[in-house]
């Protein structure tokens, strides 16, 4: 049976617009390809790149374990064992867990929204660039030996010039201030995408759940960056300047940096959770074949999440001496927080159990992530209790806290995700005889070494 | 400049450890709290030296 010739006559004009739009959009041969402002182009090379970094930052984590594996150890010395460390942290967290959810985003957004491109694709571009200029500054540092050895939440004032005479802590300022500016771009872009370039038909109340997830991430970035940013620049002025933002002795405050970074810091949590959550409520109904369960109260929790994330940065800060009204009110706003991500905790077990779940392999990572999750959260909820938290503030129960928390919300959901996506990604599915065994591994070793 | 308070029930010698990170030399930053009983406390104050150095 051959078709009818209109639809032949159809389909080569079909063709023929398709050639002339994809000229128009595609990214040339050679140096064009430094032009790239395809959303797909460049949300590839976020995630890449960002791999690259996700691969540094676990080795400098291994070179840290090392160290602290056997007491007095001379395996690095103690300037190395600093700048090993905090670039652990500032790799994960500003080069690795925030590009990669950006990368995400930048190459499924527009997909989910049937939309072209980007409302801005130049400015994608620029993003990239930026992430890639600032990551280079800290992992040339690194290479260097001159890396930030501060810690990675950098306070002062031992990051200042006084504590800190070399250029590390300005590496850090530097490099991280760029990155950050590149996060802020794609945030408009994708604020703006969302809310005008919606396929014809798709209204916000229709939009696939990780458009509003994607919304009120962007929205959030909008808001959290700039407290980070104007922070860096104010320490950055009185380490090159000498200005006193931060120097009790001239008027100063050191908790200043503590608000600032924290402002930022906090909400960077969720930032980096809700993409990750978005990817959950995607594939989870996929892999229960069953639709979501509660679309609506899960929008409603992401938005009251967005909503509370701004008010609990100073439970990073329950010991440096607040005021009693302020510690109740921060206690408070930590443990509330449990509640909208309880929601969508148990949104996704309802769909879980009301479908009949395929254990494919990213079914595995997102058991992974429910383990992991509900660990880091309920030490979460003991923290946000005053007085555990001034028993356990700085110790190792934090540090297995955050880790639970940033490997259950993005490790986990994340290499789901990649597994779901890899055959959109690259053309290819993964070798499920290597996939299995490599979950088991990450899953054991993440739980030994956190 | 800051101040620590810290509460013993028990008279004898504590110690403590840098609870924030402070740049290179943070692992050595250890003090050591001397308590006394409350009827000694005056006579260790009057006699520094010997009862509040650490001793190696």
């Amino acid at each position: 049976m051959s078709p009818p010739v209109e639809a032949l006559a159809h389909g080569s004009s079909a063709l023929r617009l398709h050639r002339q739009l994809a000229s128009v959009w595609a990214t040339g041969p050679g140096l064009q390809r430094l032009a790239a402002v395809n959303h797909s182009v460049v949300g590839l090379r976020f995630m890449t790149t960002a791999f690259v970094f996700f691969a540094i930052g676990g080795v400098l984590g291994m070179l840290t374990r090392v160290q602290l594996a056997t007491p007095m150890s001379d395996f690095m010395a103690p300037e190395t064992y600093n700048q090993v460390f905090t670039m652990h942290g500032t790799v994960l967290l500003f080069l690795f867990a925030i590009p990669m959810i950006e990368g995400i985003a930048v190459y499924l957004t527009p997909k989910i929204l049937g939309a072209r491109d980007f409302a801005f694709p130049r400015l994608t571009a620029y993003g990239y660039w930026c992430y890639l200029f600032g990551g280079t500054i800290l992992i040339g540092a690194l290479l260097a030996g001159v890396a930030p050895d501060g810690g990675w939440f950098m306070y002062t004032p031992l990051s200042s010039n006084v504590y800190t005479p070399g250029v590390n802590a300005d590496v850090w300022l530097l490099g991280v201030t760029f990155v950050e500016i590149s996060a802020l771009t794609l945030a408009v872009e994708i604020v703006v995408s969302i809310l005008k370039m919606r396929a014809p038909g798709m209204s916000l109340d229709r939009m696939p759940i990780f458009g509003w997830y994607m919304l009120v991430t962007a929205l959030m970035m909008v808001a959290a960056f700039p407290p980070l940013i104007l922070g860096s620049i104010l320490l950055e002025t009185e380490r090159a300047f000498g200005l006193p933002f931060f120097d009790p002795t001239r008027g100063g405050d050191p908790l200043l940096w503590q608000h600032l970074f924290w402002l930022f810091g906090h909400p960077d949590v969720y930032i980096i959770f809700l993409p990750m959550a978005g990817v959950l409520s995607t594939m989870i109904p996929v892999f229960a074949n069953q639709p979501l369960i509660g679309y609506r109260a899960i929008v409603v929790a992401i938005i009251a999440l967005a909503f509370v994330s701004f008010g609990i940065w100073v439970h990073h800060m329950f010991t440096v001496g607040i005021p009693h009204l302020a510690l109740a009110f921060f206690s408070a706003g930590s443990a509330i927080v449990a509640v909208p991500t309880a929601v969508q905790i148990f949104a996704w077990l309802a769909t879980l159990a009301h479908g009949r779940p395929r254990w494919d392999v990213p079914m595995l990572y997102i058991f992974g992530f429910f383990s992991t999750f509900a660990i880091g959260g309920l030490t979460g909820v003991m923290l946000a209790i005053v007085p555990f938290d001034w028993q356990a503030h700085n110790t190792y129960f934090v540090v297995a806290h955050f880790h639970y928390i940033v490997g259950g919300a993005v490790a986990f959901p994340l290499l789901a995700a990649l597994y779901y996506w890899l055959p959109l990604l690259t053309g290819r599915t993964a070798m499920h005889q290597l996939s299995v065994p490599a979950f088991w591994l990450v899953f054991v070793g993440f739980n030994l070494t956190s | 400049m800051n101040h620590l308070r810290i509460q013993a029930d028990v008279p004898g010698r504590y110690q403590g450890l840098c609870n924030q990170f402070c740049g290179s030399g943070h692992v050595e930053m250890r003090f050591d709290v001397i308590v006394h009983p409350a009827a000694d406390f005056a006579a260790a104050i009057a006699k520094p030296d010997a009862a509040g150095k650490v001793k190696q």
